[in-house]
């Protein structure tokens, strides 16, 4: 039965996920980004900082598109809106992540 | 029966002696100073918001002599060495004792009514963490008696605060103190997650939840995540302190930037982790004065969870001018500018609500639009500084102490002050003062406008912040005369805020059943409602369960409709729920009131304060009766395998054994706290090999013979406590969980001895890590003695499987902690074979 405000309780779960799942994405994502701008850029010199850039920029569109695909999912209730909403938000912060390896390249 | 209604004087009930006399018994706040052992969410959450109340009036008296101070140049008031304790003093209370244990505390206090609970899921907790704040902020303020206030500013920044440049306690004070206040808020956070999770109303799914339990439940996760680099941050230095070890030492391989890393790891979310219940409170008061549901619940869910994430991203904007290498800074600048999305979308939430109708302007709505309009300018002076040469140009300057204030005290003092009138007939059931609180809002807005507005042009002007004086004809005297004034009339404001809340205690006129005429189930009953919150527990149908079930306020509250009615065998208990659809799982068992979490709670203050008095000693000792107290707060009836006939649920199971359960719930949202602490000590120990490479091996490498042992009596620990956990009680299972912790935690140990911590910070690092694996291997030891004894003494059914399942997820993560670090001990052997 659904109440108001309510989705069918069988529904709740897999909608909760696509609200979860973009936005560990955007973490599991920065984190790479960072680990491998950090390899690259200390004193280390861990790895070259072309790699660092050619892995973020490999990793970039698939993470973006698998937060994305949320965002295809229809229904109106609020729980949808907010599984597509989070889809969006956290898709954008993935391009942002990358945004300075596109913009630079190298350590800046 | 005593009804509210009836009386002149407002009376917490209906208290139904006759009708429900174990019931009302079995709930009952002791009396006289025996209130000390309540441990009931209503008690403990009024402790908490009084206090940090008393922490804020403190916190501000600072900041007016800072202000006054400053109020002309050259100004003599303060010298410079009280200037910098002073406002250290300030920022250490306002963010520590007073914006997040104030937060939590109307949480501790609200969510069980809005949920629908009869208290908070684990009453002990909450009250252990509340003492734990009060002890650890008093070992914090009373540093000002032995005149040895920290002054290294509320960061604490190294080399500033090591003891060659910071001698005496001072150092010692804040890092001991601050840490003990932190337990409280990490306690609390694990506590509102089980809590949201597994107490809500029946019916009550994710989606019908109170917006405000959303608010609470992702800054929960924030707080589990976001405060262990810094407790970590605070023992490392604590130990250099103490012990020397050279964690942020140059010249052994360690850096002063760690600390930063640390420190902001943790105080970036911070700013979300106060903001985010201030705006939950937003978005639970503002649909009341509109009479129309939030706009967009999914938008602000989607933004609130985001917003917890991306969060994160953003610590080392606060460390722009450090020198780090510029495509950082892009990354940096780029998350920052990302945060300001999720947190329009909420701010638009919050328009598009006001949009829906003709809001009544009491004094609740006109604090949330001063927090509309602060805030909102707070946020894009954020935005400015995200970007680096802006950041470059007004670092350190009083354009970043303006920024702050306009976040802090319009993200949260205004949201916070509205909800002290919105939700104060609830602790005295009168009705705090409209004329007043007018008064009140409008010397606030002003106050801090003239304030802290002119700050920003201040630093424009170049003026740095942190300065005791400042010579004259800079283009800076007026500038700070008028925010010494803006500050006395904001202080104003404050004073009668603070006199209308004294004052309605005794002569506010009594406030009616939801005197707001709001929709959440917090106004069910007339307050002050009675200690078990509910009588019976209604099943809801909506997010505001008053206005779309009718029937709910139409009747006597107690008399309405619900599950468990009363409770003939004089327990506390409260339904439990399926965390996701909020359908009845389990029947909750609640502890009555008890010494154990003072006692607790006084055993870590001894310990503390014999460690600045440098007895160890006694501060071993007062950690084994902290030992003894934990003991005596496990040892208790198990429950599980009874059950409970709820009325309109049906028949429903005691504390169930299940990965659903609450104490499982409970279990994982610790173990994420203790991932985060582990993280910070692996992000430390990658990030001191990564940038100080001379230094990585100079101080000998673990022994790999036995490192590889430790390794596999991990794998031990993890397979016979996992066994335990499926076979169920029996004490022939403990033994082998035993003794495969202390055999690993040993074999640990001698692997590590080739290592000397004295050498350099990486060999140090490595030495807090394996002690942090050490420490879980005492827990999982001690934990299994415990159980070992218990089933001695015939205290264990055999369905008594709860602490046997909690035990095998802990002793998992405790196995999966041992071999990370058998593989970084192992790591250098690797790399010199290739
Ligand atoms: C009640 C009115 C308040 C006034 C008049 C005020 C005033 C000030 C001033 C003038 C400073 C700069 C001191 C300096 O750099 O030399 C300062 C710093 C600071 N304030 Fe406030 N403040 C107020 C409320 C708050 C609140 C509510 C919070 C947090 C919730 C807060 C947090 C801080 C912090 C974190 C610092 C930085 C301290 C440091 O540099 O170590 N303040 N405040």
């Amino acid at each position: 039965m659904i109440h108001k405000n309510g989705l069918p309780s069988d529904k709740l779960l897999p909608v909760l996920r696509d609200i979860l799942r973009p936005a560990l994405i955007w973490a599991a994502h920065f984190v790479l980004v960072y680990a491998a701008l950090s390899a690259a850029c200390a004193q280390r010199g861990l790895i070259d900082p072309f790699w660092a850039s050619l892995l973020v920029l490999v990793v970039t569109p698939p993470a973006a598109l698998w937060a994305i695909v949320g965002a295809r999912r229809r229904g109106r209730s609020d729980f949808e809106r907010a599984a597509r909403w989070s889809s969006i938000i956290s898709a954008l912060a993935i391009l942002f992540n990358a945004a300075p390896v596109v913009l630079m390249g190298g350590c800046g | 029966m005593t009804d509210t209604s009836a009386s002149d004087r407002p009376v917490q009930g209906p208290v139904l002696h006759d009708e429900m006399p174990e019931f009302e018994a079995a709930w009952a706040t002791p009396p006289g100073w025996r209130i000390l052992s309540s441990v009931s969410h209503r008690v403990v959450g009024q402790r908490f918001i009084v206090t940090g109340l008393v922490f804020f009036l403190i916190a501000g008296f600072l900041a007016l002599l800072v202000r006054t101070q400053l109020i002309v140049p050259n100004n003599t008031f303060l010298d410079a060495e009280t200037y910098n304790q002073v406002f250290t003093m300030h920022g250490t209370l306002m963010m520590f004792l007073f914006a997040i244990p104030i937060l939590e505390g109307f949480a501790v206090y609200l969510l069980p009514l809005m949920l629908g609970a009869r208290d908070l899921i684990f009453p002990r907790m909450g009250a252990f963490g509340y003492w734990c704040y009060l002890f650890g902020g008093i070992i914090v303020l009373s540093s000002f008696l032995f005149d040895a206030a920290p002054d290294g500013g509320w960061f604490m920044y190294t080399p500033l605060s090591t003891s060659q440049y910071t001698p005496g306690l001072s150092a010692d004070f804040w890092l001991i103190g601050i840490t003990f206040a932190e337990i409280a808020s990490v306690t609390a956070a694990v506590e509102i997650i089980a809590a949201v999770l597994c107490t809500r109303a029946p019916g009550m799914s994710l989606t019908r939840m109170p917006i405000f339990a959303w608010y609470m439940l992702v800054t929960a996760f924030m707080i589990a995540i976001g405060f262990p680099p810094l407790i970590i941050g605070s023992i490392l230095l604590e130990i250099e302190r103490v012990a020397g070890l050279p964690f942020f030492d140059v010249t052994a391989g360690g850096d002063p930037l760690l600390w930063q890393h640390l420190f902001w790891l943790f105080g970036h979310p911070e700013v979300y982790i106060i903001f985010l219940p201030a705006a939950g409170m937003v978005a639970t008061m503002l649909p009341t004065f509109v009479g129309k549901p939030l706009f967009g619940y999914g938008f602000a869910v989607a933004a609130v969870v985001t917003m917890g994430f991306i969060s994160f991203g953003l610590w080392a904007h606060h460390m722009f001018a450090t020198g780090l290498p510029t495509i950082s800074l892009t990354l940096f600048s780029a998350a920052s500018t990302m945060v300001a999305i999720p947190t329009g979308v909420q701010i638009f939430s919050f328009i598009f609500t006001l949009a829906q109708g003709r809001p009544r302007l009491t004094v609740p709505m006109l604090f949330i639009l001063g927090f509309l309009f602060i805030f909102v300018i707070g946020g894009l002076t954020g935005v400015m500084l995200a970007s680096v040469p802006f950041n470059w140009q007004a670092h350190d300057s009083y354009f970043v102490v303006a920024h702050l204030h306009y976040v802090l005290i319009g993200g949260m003092v205004f949201p916070l002050v509205g909800a002290f009138y919105y939700w104060s007939p609830h602790f005295t059931g009168r009705m705090m003062s409209e004329r007043l609180g007018r008064w009140a809002f409008w010397l606030m807005f002003t106050g801090f406008h003239i304030t802290f507005f002119l700050m920003h042009l201040t630093g424009l002007r170049g003026m740095p912040r942190r300065v005791a004086t400042y010579p004259e004809g800079l283009g800076w005297d007026r500038l700070n005369l008028l925010s010494t004034l803006g500050s006395y009339i904001l202080a104003a404001g404050v004073l009668v805020f603070v006199w209308d809340f004294l004052r309605h205690r005794m002569s506010g006129p009594l406030a009616p059943r939801d005197p707001w005429g709001a929709g959440t189930l917090e106004w069910l009953y007339p307050p002050i409602a009675p200690g078990h919150n509910f009588h019976a527990i209604p099943r809801v149908h909506s997010r505001e369960p008053l206005w779309d079930q009718p029937e709910l306020l139409r009747e006597h509250a107690h008399l309405a409709e619900g599950v468990l009615r009363g409770a003939s065998h004089g327990m506390r208990e409260t339904v439990g729920c399926h965390p996701v659809t909020g359908e009845p799982l389990q029947i909750v068992r609640l502890p009555k009131p008890t010494w154990v979490p003072l006692w607790a709670a006084a055993t870590i203050a001894v310990a503390a304060v014999a460690t600045l008095a440098s007895a160890y000693v006694i501060a071993g000792a007062a950690l084994v009766a902290m030992l003894v107290c934990f003991a005596l707060w496990a040892w208790e009836p198990s429950q599980t395998g009874e059950t409970v006939d709820t009325g309109p649920e049906g028949v429903l199971p005691v504390n169930v054994a299940d990965r659903l359960g609450h104490t499982h719930i409970a279990t994982i949202g610790t173990l994420l706290v203790l991932a985060a602490l582990y993280g910070s000590l692996l992000f430390s120990v990658l990030y001191l090999w990564n940038v100080h490479p001379d230094f990585t091996t100079i101080a000998g490498l673990a022994d790999p013979l036995w490192a590889a042992v430790a390794g596999g009596l991990a794998l031990v620990l993890i397979a016979s406590s996992k066994v335990a956990a499926h076979k169920g009680p029996r004490l022939g299972l403990d033994v082998p969980v035993l003794l495969s912790a202390v055999a690993t935690g040993a074999g640990l140990f001698v692997a590590m001895l080739q290592i000397d911590p004295r050498d350099t910070a990486v060999a140090a690092t490595l030495w807090v890590m394996a002690g942090f694996v050490g420490v879980m291997l005492f827990v999982m030891a001690f934990w299994s003695l415990f159980l070992a004894v218990r089933k001695l003494f015939g205290q264990v059914a055999p369905h008594h499987r709860v602490p046997d399942l909690n035990r095998g997820s802990f002793g998992l993560a405790t196995g999966v902690m041992v071999l990370i670090a058998v593989v970084v001990l192992l790591a250098p052997h690797i790399e010199g074979l290739s």
